[in-house]
């Protein structure tokens, strides 16, 4: 550059090249900001352990803090009604009940309760609340799985097969004697369906609930993608969900003994149950996942469908009108025809459709 | 007397030469405000650059798998995993008992626990996001979560299991 003698030109020259610079440091000050911040959603995440499993629950929205706080008072709270571990809980109280001593459930206990009685007059006894004797003789509830001894099944099995509840008016209820009732297998369904229903009264833009793996999803005016485990491979999928019209909540829940199982002499136990054996299933699935709106019926379906087996849980569901998919042991998902075209097969798994 | 009269003639020789060797810049320049403005600019500009080259950087690791591992609601470790060029053993004591957590560049892995079902062990090596393994006697969870200031959407909203 030339160098400017006249003091005043120069002086004109340094000042706009002054600015300049100026501007230069500015945008790239407003770039530096630019990539640095981006828009936040109010996104809030919650963690916890409880129905001995480990729940998530992340929601968007302006409410979000709240929407976690209420949530997880509803949990513990249903949790405090609807274990039969928990000591002091209503169905634990039920337990211990008799003809000559009743006891008075909570609205949602015994709604509950009423609705896996029916399920299992449904299903034939697939399904079963009555179980758990069983699931005790076996180790299953106090995290110690082992083969029991063949009396031990046999006088488990008897004090299932005479269980029984009787129910009365105004939530009253009590069970045969030995009976003892076990809603594990609809419980997190149930309270998935209860805290997405409290959730929905807050403003959020999307609620994404997992209870133990069992999902259940609401989004505003959006699609969601919930996977489903590769029960051959638990930390990969087997296949991708598509959810379009997420306006109304769905449930994803899955059943299967890829996660819950021991092994002894070389031989795999699964935790579902046969209540008529007293062994636990035998099956040629792997796992059984049922899409649905109804988080408790999702819950029990899925188990009985994994207990039933492919041919017969085929049949069941075409029959009841209900979205599942099944991972047989041969790496074939087979898939509801209804959900053609909104899930994807992951991990080199094949898809057959079934009507 | 010679001794001061040579020093002052040195002293204006060398301003003579000072003044007639070099033509620029005259006499009448001056350091006005103008100039010490653009000095500043261009430090200051040189400094942004390199701050901005920082902080993209720091942004662009903050979009990196982080591994987060967490007992009983405690969050233990939350670092990206790539800082794990060597394979780090996490020995985490809990109330019930031990959990070993592996954690390298690609991957985490609950490599033993001691407890009676073995089902964050049978989870296997967590490699993507979303990713984790929980071992629920012991109340711990090893998770790969997306970075803090990772902009692409979550790929999968839940897993089913």
């Amino acid at each position: 550059m030339e160098y400017i003698r006249d003091p005043l030109r120069r002086k004109q020259c340094v000042s706009r090249m002054t600015g300049l610079f100026i501007f230069l440091v500015f945008l790239s000050f407003l770039i530096l900001n630019l990539s640095a911040c981006k828009k936040k959603t109010n996104k809030k995440t919650l963690q916890l352990f409880a129905m001995d499993t480990y729940v998530t629950i992340t929601v968007e929205g302006k409410d979000a803090q709240e929407a976690l706080d209420e949530a997880a008072r509803l949990i513990t709270n249903l949790e405090n009604q609807l274990s039969s571990r928990k000591e002091n809980t209503p169905i634990s109280r039920l337990n211990a009940s008799s003809e000559n001593a009743p006891v008075t459930l909570p609205a949602n206990a015994y709604d509950l309760l009423e609705r896996a009685w029916r399920f299992k007059e449904e299903t034939e006894g697939v399904f079963d609340p009555r179980v758990a004797p069983l699931m005790d003789a076996w180790g299953f509830s106090s995290g110690d799985p082992h083969v029991p001894s063949k009396e031990e099944i046999d006088s488990a099995l008897s004090r299932v097969e005479e269980g029984g509840i009787c129910f009365m008016a105004s939530c009253q209820a009590y069970v045969l004697p030995g009976t003892k009732i076990d809603l594990g297998g609809a419980a997190k369904g149930y309270i998935g369906d209860e805290v997405m229903k409290a959730l929905r009264k807050y403003s959020l833009s999307r609620i994404i609930l997992d209870l133990g793996g069992n999902i259940t999803v609401w989004a505003e005016n959006d699609d969601l993608k919930v996977g489903i485990v590769d029960p051959g491979l638990p930390s990969g999928l087997c296949a991708v969900l598509q959810l379009s019209e997420c306006d109304t909540p769905h449930s994803v829940i899955t059943s299967g003994a890829y996660e819950r199982f021991f092994e002894e002499d070389g031989i795999r136990y699964g935790h579902i149950m046969d209540t008529r054996t007293g062994y636990p299933v035998i099956t040629d699935l792997m796992s059984a996942t049922v899409i649905g709106k109804d988080g408790a019926l999702g819950d029990m379906m899925s188990t009985t469908l994994f207990a039933m087996g492919r041919e017969k849980a085929m049949s069941w569901a075409s029959q009841k009108g209900i979205d599942c998919v099944l991972c047989d042991d041969n790496g074939t998902l087979w898939i509801s025809s209804s959900l053609k075209g909104k899930i994807d097969a992951e991990n080199g798994w094949k898809i057959k459709y079934f009507d | 007397m010679p001794k001061t009269d040579g020093k002052s003639n040195t002293s204006t020789k060398e301003e003579k030469t000072a003044s007639s060797g070099k033509a620029l810049p005259p006499r009448n320049f001056r350091f006005s405000s103008g100039d010490l403005i653009l000095i500043i600019g261009i430090v200051l500009f040189c400094a942004f650059l390199i701050a901005g080259i920082f902080i993209y950087g720091k942004v662009q690791e903050k979009k990196t798998p982080y591994v987060r591992i967490l007992s009983d609601g405690q969050v233990l470790l939350y670092s990206p995993l790539r800082d794990f060029q060597d394979e780090t053993e996490y020995f985490i004591e809990t109330n019930n008992g031990k959990v070993v957590v592996l954690i390298s560049s690609e991957r985490a892995v609950i490599v033993s626990s001691d407890c009676p079902d073995q089902i964050c062990v049978k989870q296997g090596e967590l490699t993507h996001v979303g990713q984790g393994a929980i071992c629920l006697p012991n109340k711990v969870v090893v998770e790969i979560v997306p970075g803090p200031e990772s902009d692409e959407e979550q790929e999968i909203d839940g897993v089913a299991r």
